[in-house]
């Protein structure tokens, strides 16, 4: 009895509907992998806040497909009236309760991800330890290219509960903060104009946005952090390699001596 | 009846871009498509590379009238010290015009100071301009080069000519520098001019016969440069033009060069070296012959510059990877 209750739920299914799913699932499919390549593709070849834009819409496309294939089927099998929803959304929930927890909150959080944007394809984000670009956000994980060429899979479920850190916010500005250590005997105003100088004249930097020189003296010298935006995130390390090199050779060529650790602060800086 | 002078000087700040018709921006943005997904206009024989137009000369009295009508009060005021700016885009020939206008008026043409003299924080060896004596200087691009060292004496020269040492002139600045000079030292130019964007009207007074919604379309795509506009209408005379076509292989290096040689208005190797350490010699070189073989960039005076007719795609393609532009 319970079981013929059950199956009222679901309409009667001919072949001419089968088919119709199944075009649909089709469709679906085809729109979401061509939307996957091509659209990557065509962000490969532009820059800065245009290629961010085309990135952005791959989860997009992919939700606004789902929602609407979801839509499209759901009334081609089940009768839709409140009971009926009533019935088939507990079956659903105690499946989800038991059995696939982790890969629902996943996929909600995939969905979630969507709309809140913590991380959009072509950001740079570090999780749990792990940074890289985002190359594709799934529906169940985020997938980041670290710089080392590591392809690294990021649950959604993340999202919860974890810090999740973005370098650049869906944006093209992402700051390079460059280390160097000095002497502590020299003129900190001129070094300063002079590793301001050296991102202003790096290729790679980009000139809408600001440069600066943080400093601060520790017991061995001086410490500064020359920050800077490279024109596109994907540079940041040929960015940061043009400043290191041309900075340390600039601070030489200008008569600074680069600090060197007396033994035991090299021993205490070892973690 | 005097015909009409359509030559116009107006304030940095009031230069507007000619608008573009509906045709051109789809045109643009069709051939960006194109470039993207790889389709090129069909090669050119090289034979034809010595047929290609030089930059056609045009009667620069009028432009020189130009100058004249808007320095003209200034530049009789015996008590006037001020320094006034002229940004020049490239190609367009406002340096001439000024160098023109400063032999009219009999003013001082100093010359730029050694490339070893760049590096220093003294002005006292150039033979620079006199107080007293107006000048009019030109080509400010010489003046510097993009490398810690050598940004030193534009910087001592900016500052005295802020204070006034030199008394009244005339300062021609590229437009790519001179975009450079305001957003690395945020430096407010005060008095600063340039040209209006050239009319179909300009066109005709300096010989271009073309109808208005040609005239209209050429001024779009150019921007209103009219160095360049002429350049290209030129070429577009031609029964078998040899169009510039940027390689399909663009990659950071290419685009930092072109930046570089916009920004200088052209660099010897020598200088390319000093600007962009970073490229090693042989991907520079490689570079420089497959742009050149692309009609990109053309040797001159020993210097590699971007070509006159190549300078629009190179513009939009600096634009396009987000990089800080002229206001031209």
């Amino acid at each position: 009895m319970d079981k013929d209750k059950f199956m009222d739920v679901f309409k009667q299914v001919t072949s001419d509907v089968i088919i119709e799913i199944a075009l649909v699932i089709a469709v679906a499919t085809a729109i979401v992998w061509l939307s996957q390549r091509i659209l990557p593709w065509l962000a490969d070849n532009l820059f800065g806040k245009r290629r961010l834009l085309v990135l952005a819409f791959i989860p997009t496309i992919r939700v606004v497909v789902f929602v609407f294939a979801l839509v499209w089927i759901v009334p081609l099998v089940i009768e839709p009236n409140v009971q009926n929803m009533i019935a088939i959304l507990s079956a659903v929930g105690i499946a989800i309760g038991f059995a696939m927890k982790d890969y629902v909150s996943s996929l909600l959080a995939g969905i979630n991800a969507v709309y809140e944007l913590p991380y959009r394809p072509g950001d740079w984000i570090e999780v749990d330890g792990a940074y890289g670009e985002v190359k594709h956000v799934g529906m169940r994980a985020v997938e980041i290219v670290t710089p080392d060429d590591t392809v690294v899979f990021i649950p959604h479920q993340k999202l919860w509960t974890g810090l999740i850190y973005n370098a650049n916010n869906g944006g093209p500005s992402l700051m390079c903060v460059v280390d160097f250590y000095l002497a502590p005997e020299h003129d900190i105003h001129a070094v300063k104009h002079l590793l301001e100088d050296v991102a202003l004249t790096s290729p790679y930097v980009q000139l809408a946005k600001p440069i600066s020189v943080v400093v601060s003296e520790k017991p061995w010298g001086t410490h500064y952090k020359l920050k800077s935006y490279p024109i596109d995130p994907r540079q940041q390390f040929q960015f940061t390699t043009d400043l290191t090199a041309r900075g340390k050779n600039a601070v030489r060529e200008a008569g600074f001596k680069l600090a060197s650790l007396s033994p035991e602060h090299a021993v205490l800086g070892v973690p | 009846m005097a015909t009409e002078n359509h030559w116009q000087v107006v304030p940095f700040d009031e230069f507007e871009l000619p608008s573009a018709p509906a045709r051109t921006i789809m045109q643009k943005g069709l051939d960006k498509f194109k470039r993207i997904v790889g389709i090129t206009k069909s090669e050119q024989n090289d034979s034809q590379q010595d047929d290609a137009p030089h930059y056609r000369e045009f009667d620069r009295a009028p432009a020189v009238a130009a100058l004249e009508s808007s320095f003209g009060d200034w530049a009789d005021d015996d008590n006037a010290t001020s320094v006034r700016w002229l940004i020049s885009p490239p190609y367009s020939g406002a340096g001439q015009c000024a160098r023109d206008w400063a032999k009219q008026r009999q003013w001082t043409l100093p010359e730029p100071p050694p490339a070893e003299n760049l590096s220093q924080d003294s002005l006292a060896a150039w033979q620079g301009p006199k107080k007293g004596q107006p000048w009019v200087l030109t080509t400010l691009s010489a003046y510097w080069l993009r490398d810690t060292q050598r940004m030193t004496f534009l910087r001592t020269l900016l500052a005295a000519l802020m204070r006034g040492d030199f008394g009244k002139g005339l300062v021609v600045c590229d437009s790519w520098t001179f975009a450079f000079i305001q957003r690395a030292w945020t430096f407010e130019i005060p008095h600063s001019y340039c040209f209006a964007a050239a009319t179909p009207e300009l066109l005709q007074q300096v010989g271009i016969e073309a109808r208005t919604k040609q005239a209209r379309e050429l001024l779009a795509e150019t921007r209103g440069n009219l160095g360049v506009t002429m350049a290209i209408w030129a070429l577009q005379q031609q029964e078998n033009p040899t169009r510039p076509e940027l390689p399909r292989d663009c990659n950071d290096f290419t685009a930092f060069i072109l930046h570089s040689l916009l920004l200088h208005h052209g660099l010897s190797e020598q200088q390319l070296i000093s600007v962009l350490p970073l490229i090693p010699a042989a991907q520079r070189n490689v570079q420089l012959a497959n742009l050149a073989a692309h009609h990109i960039i053309e040797p001159k005076n020993n210097q590699w510059r971007v070509a006159v007719t190549a300078y629009p795609l190179v513009r939009d393609m600096l634009a396009g990877r987000g990089f800080w532009l002229d206001q031209f």
